[in-house]
C-alpha cells in the first residue's frame, strides 16, 4: 500500500473510531465500539437510533466535527452510516484543503 | 417488463412482488421462547405488534436463515429468508427438542405479497384506510384477515401482506386495480435482490450462502451481547483469533461476476461476493469480501475478469431513495414533480 | 354504590395569553385574535423558533429586576383563574373547608421545589382544606385533574373541586420543544400548514360540585361534567400511536361514562396540537371513537391561545364551556387549508361558527401517551342506573428495594444487602423480554415492579396486549439521573441546542409512560403527586378507577422513588430507592376471589385529617361492625426522613397485604397522613 492511500485510511480510521465513540457515549448506543461495523445502518434497522435522537447526533457532530447537517430529508441521507458521516467530515476537510 | 424498468418503477413509484421465497413460519407454545432464546440471534425484545431483523446461525457460525421474528396474541411467526426451507424446519425442530410445549407451523395456506416503493402508502392507504401510512418501520398489525407488516429490504416504504393462500389472486389483483393511478409495476425476486444490495440488506442467497459469518458480513448489529445462541460460541472464537476480511460494497463501470476477483498493488486484495447492474445508478454495483485494511471506501481495485476494469468501494447505501424525500402527510403519486428529487446517485 | 349525581360546572377562571380572565378569554376568540406573538418572557437567540403565547401585562412575567420565579408565576396565574372561578360560583366563602377539594394538574416539574408544594399553597391561600391532588400527565394533566375531581365528587369525599392546572413557559421546556422539532415557525395552524406547535401558558379552573347542591345553593350551572375517559397509548415516550388508539380508547371511556352515543356529540375540541405526528393519528383516533362519524365539527384551540400544557386541557374545556353557552363553534386558528388526512370540518373559519350543540368532547393527549377526553354538556346526559361498585381483589405485588427484587425479599428492620441504592438494577433480572433501552432507573424500577405485580397476577407472559389494563403511578419528583442528564445537555450545549431525549424524560410521567409502553397497557395511566403519601394515593386512585369502569379489567397501582448519587441513603430515605406495585383486579363471584385479599373500603379527606379519611374506608365497607386486627401506617416505613417520598405508603400496603395472605391478620387498614395534601385511607380483608 502506497503511503498516500497509508494516510488516507489511517484519517478514516480515526474518525471512524471518534464517530463511533460519539455513538456509544453521546448517543448511548448499548455497543461496544468494535461492534459498530462501518456500514451499519443508524436509523430504522441496525443501531434502531430515533427522530428524536437525530436531533442530538446532529448536535453533536456539529460540536465535535464542526460539520453542519441540516436536520432534513438531505441530512437524513447523509447520515445514514459510520461511513457517510466519515465521508461527509471527509469532504469538508477536502473543501477546506481546496479554499486554502 | 424488462429487469431495470422493474426496478426503477419500484425506486418511483410502487411495485408489487410475490414472496414465494420468505417461509412463515408459526411458533406456538411455552417452548416457541425457549427455542428462539437459543436460537435468534438478537435480544426477544419484540413487544406485540413490533418485528425484529435477526438471524439463525448453524454451529460454525455461517447464516441458515435471514429473518424477521413478530410477536402477537398468537405466540411467534418467523418470515425468514433460507437457501432450504426443509433445513430451516429441521433446525428449528431439533433445537426446540427439549424445549416445553412447542408447536412449529410452516404451512402453504399463506402467500406472501410486498408493496414497495416511495409511494408504497398511498397504495396500502386505499387498501386498507388511511391508518396505514402511520404505521412505523418493524412494525405490523392485522388486516381484514391478513397481517400487515412495515417491513422490507428496499430502502423504500415497504409493505409484507401475509395473505390467505385462498385470497392471493383477488388481493394481487385489488393491489393492481387500486395502484394504476400510482402506476404500479410488478418486481419480482431479481429486482428485490439487486435493490436489497443497493441498500445495504444482507441477501442470504448471496452473500451470505457460504460460510461467512456475521461479523465478516458487518452483521454484528444482529447479535445479541448479552446471551448465547447457536453459534455464538464460533463467533467468540473468530473474533478471538481476529477478523482478516469484511464484505464492502463495490462499484465499477462494467460487469463484475461472481467470484472475480480484486487487486491492487499486484496481489489479490478481495472477491466479488455478490454484484447486478444498477439501473438507477447506470453502473455494476456488488460487494466484495476484502482484506480488512483495505475495506475502506475509497480504495481501488482491479476487477480480474474480462478486461482490467477499475473498481471503487465506496459507501453505501448507493442511491438516494426517494423515499426519504416522501413524506405521506404532504406528498402524494399525483403531485409529484420529477424536479423536487434529487438524483437517484448519490453525491 | 356508585351515586348516580350529576356532576356541574358552577364556576369558570381562566388566565392565558388572549387575558386575565374568561370575560377576555371569550371575546378575543370571538373576535378571531390570537395570542401567539415574539417570546419577551426570556431570549430565543440560537432558536430557529421565536414565538409562543405568553400571558401579556403580568406583573413579574418578564425579564427585569421584579421577575417572578417560574413557581410564583404557576402559583399566580393559578390563584387568580381558581379565584375567578369561585367567584363566579358564589363560593368567594366556602362553606365547609374541609369538603372542599383541590385537583391540580400540571407538566412543570423541573422546579426548585416539588410541584405537589404549588398545589399546597394554592389550597392554603383558597382556604381548600379537603383533598389536594396533583396529577401529572404533561400535556393531559389538567383534563385529568378536572377528571379526578368529577370522581371526588361521585365518591363523596367531597362537595366542592376547584379542578384544572397551568403552566408557565419556561425556557427549559421551550428548548425542549424546540429540540424535539415539534415547533411550528410561525403560528401553530392545527390540521393546516406548516407543520408544528406554539407553546402557551396559563391556567384554568373550574369549581364542579354535584348539580344538587348547586340547585340547593341556587346556582346555575354552566354546564354538566357529563363523564370524562383515561387511556395509555402504551407507545413511545413522545409520539403518539400513529393510528389514535390511545385517543379512541380515551373518547369511548368518556362516552360510556357520560351514558352518551357517539350521534349524540355535536362538536369535539381536539388536543390538534398541530404537530406533524399528532394531528393526523389524533382524528383517525377520534373518528374511530366516534364510530367512523367523519363530519362531526373539530377544532383546536392551540391557535389561539398556544399549547398551554399541562394548562391546556382545562383552557379548552372552558373555551368550549363559553362557546356552547353562545351558541357557538370556536374556530381552528390560523387554518390555511387542510392538509392531508385532516378532519372533514376542521372549523376552519377566522371567527366562531353559529352552531348549538348539546354535548361536547374535549381531547388531550401527552408524551408518555397518557390521553383525556372530557364530555362536557348544555343539558344532562342519560341518567345512569345506579350499580353496585364492583369488589375490588390485590392479585399481584410486585418490589424492587434495597432488599432485592419481589416483596417476598421485603424486610422493613432488615438493612438488606445494600445501602439503599439500586444502582445497578438490571431490568433482565425480572424480564429479559424488556428492552431498557433509554429507560432512567425511575423507569427501570417501576417497569420492574410493574412487570413482577403482572407476572403473579397473570401467570402469563410478560409481552402481550393490555388494552384493558392500566397504571397509576405515585411520585415525587423527577428522576435525579434524567435531571441530570437534561442538565449537563443544557450546560455543555445550550438551551437551543439540548438534547431531546433527555428532555422527554424529564416530566413526571415519564417512568409511567416508558413502562405502559414496554407492558403494552393502554388502560387509564395517570401519575399522582401529594408528597409523602404519593404511593398509596395512586393505589386509591387506581382502585377507584377499577371500581367504576367496567371496561377496565386490571389496574396497577404503584409507587417510585430514586435517590441521586449525591445523595446520603441512609439518613434521606429509610425505605431506600425502589418502586412498588400492586396488581388490583375487580371480581364477581369468582373461586378465587374468596382466596385474595379485597379492597373493603377507601377515602381520601384533607391533609391531618386521617380520623375523617378512615371513615369513608369503613363507610365503604359491607361489614363495618368487624374488628380491625391491624394497622399499617406510613410512619412506620418512612422512618424520620424530612422529605416526603412514594414509597413508605405503599410499602404500608403491600406490607398489609402480605400480613393478610400469610393469615397473620383478617383486616387490615393502611393509613397515611405524613403529606401535607391529603390524608388517606384503605380498608383491607383476607
Amino acid at each position: 500500500m502506497d503511503d498516500d492511500l497509508r494516510a488516507k485510511l489511517d484519517r478514516r480510521n480515526e474518525l471512524s473510531l471518534r464517530v463511533r465513540r460519539l455513538l456509544v457515549e453521546d448517543l448511548h448506543v448499548p455497543r461496544e465500539l468494535d461492534e459498530i461495523d462501518p456500514d451499519t445502518p443508524l436509523f430504522g434497522v441496525g443501531l434502531t437510533l430515533d427522530s428524536i435522537d437525530a436531533v442530538d447526533l446532529l448536535v453533536q457532530l456539529e460540536v465535535k466535527f464542526g460539520i453542519n447537517i441540516p436536520s432534513d430529508a438531505e441530512g437524513r441521507a447523509a447520515l445514514r452510516s459510520v461511513n457517510c458521516i466519515v465521508d461527509l467530515v471527509l469532504a469538508r476537510e477536502d473543501a477546506e484543503r481546496g479554499a486554502a | 417488463m424488462e429487469l431495470p424498468d422493474r426496478i426503477l418503477t419500484l425506486r418511483r413509484s410502487v411495485a408489487l412482488s410475490r414472496l414465494p421465497h420468505v417461509h412463515y413460519v408459526r411458533l406456538r407454545g411455552d417452548g416457541a421462547h425457549e427455542l428462539l432464546d437459543r436460537v435468534f440471534t438478537r435480544e426477544l425484545y419484540v413487544r406485540v405488534g413490533q418485528l425484529s431483523l435477526g438471524l439463525l446461525l448453524r454451529d460454525d457460525g455461517s447464516v441458515l436463515a435471514d429473518c424477521y421474528l413478530g410477536s402477537d396474541e398468537d405466540g411467534f411467526f418467523l418470515l425468514a429468508e433460507c437457501r432450504d426451507r426443509a433445513e430451516l424446519l429441521e433446525y428449528l425442530r431439533r433445537h426446540g427438542e427439549g424445549t416445553g410445549e412447542l408447536e412449529i407451523v410452516a404451512t402453504d395456506e399463506y402467500a406472501l405479497i410486498s408493496v414497495e416503493g416511495p409511494y408504497a402508502w398511498q397504495l396500502m392507504a386505499r387498501l386498507g384506510g388511511p391508518e396505514i401510512i402511520g404505521l412505523p418501520f418493524m412494525t405490523f398489525f392485522h388486516l381484514d384477515g391478513m397481517i400487515c407488516c412495515r417491513a422490507g429490504k428496499t430502502g423504500e416504504y415497504g409493505y409484507w401482506l401475509i395473505v390467505p393462500s385462498s385470497r392471493e389472486g383477488s388481493v394481487w389483483d385489488d393491489l393492481r386495480e387500486k395502484g394504476r393511478a400510482l402506476d404500479v409495476g410488478e418486481a419480482g425476486l431479481d429486482a428485490l435482490d439487486v435493490c436489497a444490495l443497493e441498500n445495504w440488506f444482507f441477501n442470504v442467497r448471496r452473500e451470505g450462502s457460504g460460510d461467512l459469518t456475521p461479523l465478516e458480513l458487518q452483521l454484528q448489529w444482529r447479535l445479541s451481547r448479552s446471551k448465547a445462541f447457536i453459534g455464538s460460541e464460533a463467533l467468540v472464537e473468530r473474533r478471538r483469533l481476529g477478523l482478516r476480511k469484511r464484505v464492502t460494497t463495490v462499484a465499477a463501470p462494467g460487469p463484475m461476476s461472481l467470484g472475480e476477483r480484486l487487486v491492487r498493488d499486484g496481489r489479490p486484495i478481495g472477491e466479488v461476493v455478490n454484484a447486478a447492474f444498477s439501473p438507477a445508478r447506470g453502473d455494476w454495483v456488488g460487494l466484495a469480501l476484502v482484506e480488512l485494511e483495505y475495506a475502506h471506501p475509497g480504495v481501488t481495485a482491479s476487477l480480474t475478469g474480462a478486461g482490467e476494469i477499475l473498481a471503487r468501494f465506496i459507501s453505501t447505501p448507493v442511491i438516494a431513495n426517494r423515499s426519504l424525500y416522501v413524506n405521506p402527510q404532504v406528498h402524494s403519486y399525483a403531485s409529484r414533480h420529477e424536479d423536487d428529487f434529487p438524483s437517484l446517485v448519490p453525491s | 354504590m356508585i351515586r348516580t349525581s350529576q356532576v356541574v360546572v358552577t364556576g369558570m377562571g381562566a388566565v392565558s395569553a388572549l387575558g386575565h380572565d374568561c370575560t377576555a378569554l371569550q371575546a378575543a376568540i370571538e373576535a378571531g385574535r390570537s395570542g401567539i406573538g415574539r417570546i419577551r418572557r426570556f431570549s430565543t437567540d440560537g432558536f430557529d423558533v421565536h414565538s409562543a403565547a405568553e400571558v401579556q401585562d403580568w406583573p413579574g412575567a418578564c425579564p427585569g429586576p421584579a421577575e417572578a420565579s417560574d413557581e410564583r408565576l404557576c402559583v399566580d396565574f393559578s390563584l387568580r383563574a381558581a379565584r375567578e372561578a369561585l367567584d363566579q360560583a358564589r363560593l368567594t366563602t366556602l362553606p365547609a373547608a374541609s369538603r372542599s377539594a383541590l385537583v391540580f394538574g400540571t407538566a412543570l416539574g423541573n422546579l426548585q421545589c416539588p410541584v405537589h408544594e404549588l398545589a399546597e399553597e394554592m389550597a392554603g391561600a383558597l382556604g381548600l382544606a379537603g383533598p389536594t391532588l396533583t396529577v401529572c400527565t404533561a400535556c393531559s394533566s389538567s383534563s385529568g385533574a378536572i377528571g379526578l375531581g368529577r370522581d371526588l365528587l361521585l365518591n363523596g369525599e367531597a362537595d366542592v373541586v376547584v379542578a384544572g392546572g397551568a403552566d408557565v413557559l419556561t425556557a427549559k421546556v421551550f428548548a425542549g420543544f424546540h429540540a424535539l422539532g415539534v415547533l411550528s415557525p410561525s403560528k401553530c395552524a392545527p390540521f393546516s400548514s406548516p407543520f408544528g406547535t406554539s407553546l402557551g401558558e396559563g391556567a384554568g379552573f373550574l369549581v364542579i360540585e354535584r348539580l344538587q347542591d348547586a340547585e340547593r345553593r341556587g346556582v346555575e350551572p354552566l354546564a354538566f361534567l357529563s363523564g370524562y375517559g383515561l387511556s395509555g397509548d402504551g407507545y413511545h415516550e413522545t409520539s403518539p400511536h400513529p393510528a389514535g388508539r390511545g385517543v379512541e380508547a380515551a373518547v369511548r371511556a368518556a362516552l360510556v361514562e357520560a351514558g352518551l352515543g357517539a350521534a349524540d356529540v355535536g362538536y369535539v375540541n381536539a388536543h390538534g396540537s398541530g404537530t406533524e405526528s399528532n394531528d393526523r393519528a389524533e382524528w383517525q383516533g377520534i373518528q374511530r371513537g366516534l364510530d367512523g362519524r367523519s363530519n362531526v365539527p373539530v377544532s383546536s384551540t392551540k391557535g389561539a391561545i398556544g399549547h398551554a400544557q399541562g394548562g391546556a386541557g382545562a383552557l379548552e374545556i372552558i373555551v368550549t364551556i363559553l362557546m356552547m353557552r353562545r351558541d357557538l363553534l370556536p374556530p381552528t386558528f390560523n387554518f390555511i387549508g387542510p392538509r392531508q388526512f385532516a378532519p372533514d370540518d376542521p372549523i376552519g373559519e377566522t371567527r366562531p361558527r353559529p352552531g348549538r350543540f348539546d354535548h361536547a368532547v374535549s381531547v388531550n393527549a401527552a408524551f408518555g401517551g397518557a390521553n383525556t377526553a372530557v364530555v362536557v354538556s348544555r343539558v344532562p346526559s342519560v341518567q345512569l342506573r345506579s350499580r353496585e361498585r364492583a369488589a375490588v381483589h390485590v392479585l399481584g405485588m410486585g418490589m424492587v428495594g434495597r432488599c432485592g427484587i419481589g416483596v417476598e425479599a421485603w424486610d422493613r428492620r432488615a438493612p438488606g444487602p445494600s445501602d439503599g441504592r439500586l444502582a445497578s438494577f438490571n431490568l433482565a433480572e425480572v424480564s429479559r423480554r424488556l428492552d431498557p433501552r433509554g429507560l432512567d432507573r425511575s423507569a427501570r424500577y417501576l417497569t420492574a415492579a410493574a412487570a413482577l405485580a403482572l407476572g403473579e397476577a397473570e401467570q402469563a407472559s410478560v409481552v402481550r396486549n393490555r388494552p384493558d389494563v392500566g397504571l397509576v403511578v405515585g411520585s415525587t419528583r423527577l428522576s435525579p439521573e434524567s435531571l441530570r442528564d437534561f442538565g449537563r445537555s443544557a450546560t455543555e450545549f445550550g438551551l437551543p441546542r439540548v438534547s431531546a431525549p433527555a428532555f422527554a424524560r424529564i416530566v413526571l410521567n415519564a417512568p409511567a409512560g416508558f413502562c405502559s409502553k414496554l407492558l403494552s397497557l393502554r388502560g387509564p395511566l395517570s401519575v399522582i403527586t401529594v408528597g409523602a403519601g404519593s404511593g398509596l394515593a395512586a393505589i386509591l386512585v387506581a382502585i377507584d378507577l377499577l371500581s367504576r369502569r367496567d371496561d377496565v379489567r386490571m389496574m396497577l397501582g404503584a409507587a417510585v422513588d430514586e435517590l441521586a448519587d449525591t445523595e446520603d441513603p441512609a439518613h434521606t430515605m429509610p425505605a431506600g430507592e425502589g418502586a412498588v406495585c400492586v396488581a388490583l383486579t375487580r371480581a364477581g363471584r369468582e373461586a378465587w376471589a374468596t382466596r385474595v385479599p379485597r379492597v373493603c373500603g377507601w377515602g381520601f379527606a384533607g391533609p391531618t385529617r386521617l380520623p375523617e379519611a378512615v371513615t369513608r374506608a369503613r363507610a365503604g365497607d359491607r361489614h363495618a361492625s368487624r374488628e380491625i386486627d391491624a394497622i399499617f401506617d406510613e410512619r412506620d416505613y418512612a422512618g424520620s426522613a424530612a422529605q416526603g417520598w412514594a414509597l413508605p405508603s405503599a410499602l404500608a400496603f403491600v406490607a398489609a397485604v402480605t400480613a393478610l395472605r400469610r393469615g397473620d391478620v383478617r383486616r387490615a387498614l393502611v393509613t397515611s397522613d405524613l403529606g401535607r395534601s391529603v390524608s388517606a385511607a384503605v380498608l383491607l380483608e383476607a
